[in-house]
């Protein structure tokens, strides 16, 4: 009896267990095709983000090169401006009166004195990054004076 | 930072108020230089922000 039942369920046991297997095979295959193609998309979504990012870095640093320039100019042209027109022109004008060079016809010792603290203590330094690092050596005894 | 005024007479504190005016107004081009570039660079952060690629 046990026989003659297995005899006949075995065929569609066969059947199942083939397109279990077929079923199976087809979810492994897409799964991994699926995969690759989640790794392509990253891939290529990386190398287009890489591609924008140089764009705008290279835009930025022409910006960045052209506002460099623009300030060098403008720089050297004030310290040219000074050194050949106006310096000249205030030291010709400050010898015409000798009272001008006399010691006794200036500012006191005090007032010059304070004048010279007026500089402020502040020491800059370049950085290793680019960027500049500035303090007062002792702001506390700065503050106090 | 300029140097100290070394003698009390006007000539001197005239020489050096003319030091001083100079390197504000290059100072001021400076600074000026700083901010535009600070500008520039935040404009570029926010268009990358907003998807401006």
């Amino acid at each position: 009896m046990i026989a003659a039942l297995a005899r006949r369920v075995w065929p569609h046991a066969l059947v199942i267990v083939a397109v279990l297997g077929v079923v199976r095979w087809i979810d492994h295959h897409a799964a991994a095709r699926t995969r690759g193609e989640i790794e392509a998309a990253r891939a290529r979504i990386e190398a287009s983000v890489r591609s924008d990012l140089r764009r705008s870095e290279q835009r930025l640093a022409i910006t960045m090169g052209a506002l460099a320039r623009q300030v060098h100019a403008l720089d050297d042209a004030l310290a040219e401006r000074s050194r050949t027109d106006i310096r000249p022109m205030l030291t010709r004008e400050l010898t015409r009166e000798t009272r001008l060079s006399d010691p006794a016809l200036g500012i006191s010792d005090g007032v010059r004195e304070q004048l010279n603290r007026a500089i402020p203590p502040v020491a800059c330094a370049a950085r290793p990054d680019g960027a500049i690092r500035c303090a007062m050596p002792d702001a506390g005894a700065a503050a106090r004076q | 930072m300029p140097a100290p005024l070394p003698a009390n007479d006007v000539a001197t504190l005239a020489l050096k108020l003319e030091e001083t005016l100079t390197l504000l107004g290059r100072c001021a081009v400076r600074h000026a230089g700083a901010v535009n570039a600070y500008v520039a660079a935040r404009e570029a952060a926010m268009r990358w922000n907003e998807g401006e690629r």
